[in-house]
């Protein structure tokens, strides 16, 4: 007797873990399509020490591909140190970009702005936040806000613990946070599924905290380019919770309406 | 004593008891300004190089390591790992405080002749109730043997406080714990070992000792 529509699953649906081992793709094609991100998100991308820049800032701009362009293309909040009023945020690589220092990012959450506060409230444009976990960052100003969060791995102790340290003070400040952990490396030695297996088992064991796999992207020697096996599509397999604090609000706000010139 | 050279110790090198003992006062008073407690302190549990050592009045229960290399994250790795198994005991220790109404209390140190500046920072994770020295011996000026003259807090940066309960195993301090901090020294060790392609076998204890 056979059973030809018998539903054949295996390991390899369970997790990409499982999942032998595909052609690379270029970072580009690791887009996901257009239907999958929700409008009103706040991602956050901490990267480490040495970490590809250029590549977390493509990865952001790959995130909410339906708006990329277009006239709600997401804002993309690059922290750094100096900048304490952010500007008008400027188009660029299909993002608006706006750099700012974590003291100006405080501000402008807690902004009272009259103006601001009283147009409505437009959910339309989605985040990203691009902060550096090296430097120090206001974890119960910054927390609270995310919808979801992307680790930028790297093989080093420095920046899995400052990985794990995070992922501890959101287990407290934000416990539904969605993380994920993107690793840059060559999948060679499954370096990438070994770090994630072991800070996935930490954060499971000690804070009771899914960790979400989404892939690697390394440099292809061979071309010159990035490379990756990300599966982007993982970030919007679960809806997205919005609970609206004052705070995030005001981000959203900032998003919608941003100031010309004069600041918060 | 004056324009003496350092004394490295050398892997293998042990310390005598009086220099040993000498080594824990220095850090206990540094600790502790202004008290002396080379009369009270009992040495309850030895090993190689890791004891138990409590005051007299069994309230507070001390462990400590002397590493005579240089303090890295493979050799801090299984001083975690003891030191967690200790505090294992201490908790029992505490039970036992408990029954007999104390307060006991449980405390790391840890004595390293090298401690790294990238680690320092690392260290100061793992909690209130730990500190790390950095040791250094001086050969004498009449080369009759080696006497301790150096020792720096590396952390905490200020003396503790007295009273600092036993931590719980869970809870919403974000500091790392020591068997948070051991597990992500056992990740970055297993990353080291694999990507010069040597098996990486786990922790080396093997066990949890929580489990």
């Amino acid at each position: 007797m056979s059973y030809p529509k018998k539903l054949k699953r295996g390991l390899e649906d369970l997790s990409p873990l499982f999942q032998t081992a595909t052609r690379p793709q270029t970072l580009e094609e690791a887009r996901p399509q257009s239907w999958l991100a929700p409008a009103g998100t706040i991602l956050a991308i901490g990267r480490g020490d040495g970490s590809n820049f250029s590549a977390a800032s493509l990865l952001a701009g790959m995130l909410f591909p339906c708006e990329k362009d277009g006239p709600r293309a997401p804002l993309l909040l690059t922290i750094t140190d100096g900048v304490s009023i952010p500007a008008a945020p400027q188009p660029q690589g299909g993002l608006y970009r706006c750099p700012l220092s974590w003291t100006a990012f405080r501000r402008l959450c807690a902004s009272t702005e009259s103006s601001r506060l009283a147009a409505p409230l437009d959910l339309s444009r989605n985040v990203v936040l691009d902060f550096d976990l090296r430097i120090g960052f206001p974890e119960e100003a910054l927390l609270p806000l995310l919808d979801k969060c992307l680790f930028w791995a790297q093989p080093a102790f420095e920046n899995l613990s400052a990985i794990y340290k995070l992922i501890k003070s959101a287990a407290g400040l934000n416990p539904s946070l969605e993380c994920y952990l993107v690793y840059e490396g060559a999948p060679r030695d499954s370096q990438g599924e070994f770090v994630f297996e072991k800070l996935a088992g930490m954060c499971s064991q000690h804070l009771g905290i899914n960790l979400t796999w989404l892939g690697s992207v390394w440099t292809d020697e061979k071309n010159g380019g990035l490379a990756s096996d990300l599966r982007l599509e993982h970030l919007w397999l679960k809806p997205v919770e919005k609970a609206l604090a004052p705070e995030k609000i005001q981000l959203l706000r900032f998003a919608a309406a941003p100031p010309a010139e004069e600041g918060v | 004593m004056k324009g003496t050279p350092f004394y490295q110790v050398r892997q293998g090198d042990a310390l005598s008891l009086l220099e040993l003992t000498a080594l824990i006062n220095q850090a206990l008073i540094a600790l502790y300004p202004g008290t002396s407690l080379d009369e009270t302190l009992t040495p309850l549990y030895g090993a190689e190089d890791s004891f138990f050592i409590s005051r007299a009045d069994r309230t507070e229960c001390i462990w400590v390591c002397i590493s005579p290399e240089p303090l890295s994250a493979e050799t801090l790795g299984p001083i975690l790992k003891r030191a967690a198994e200790a505090e294992f005991r201490a908790r029992e220790f505490r039970s036992s405080m408990e029954q007999e109404r104390k307060r006991g209390e449980f405390l790391v140190s840890v004595f390293a002749a090298q401690i790294p500046e990238d680690l320092r920072k690392a260290l100061g994770d793992c909690g209130p109730h730990w500190s790390f020295f950095e040791y250094m011996l001086l050969q004498s000026e009449t080369d009759e043997g080696i006497a301790l003259k150096k020792i720096e807090i590396v952390s905490p940066p200020v003396p503790l406080q007295r009273g600092i309960p036993i931590p719980p195993s869970s809870g919403r301090d974000t500091r790392l714990s020591p068997e948070e901090l051991n597990a992500l020294i056992d990740l970055s060790l297993g990353l080291e070992l694999r990507s010069r392609g040597l098996p990486w076998e786990g922790p080396v204890n093997g066990r949890d000792i929580d489990a």
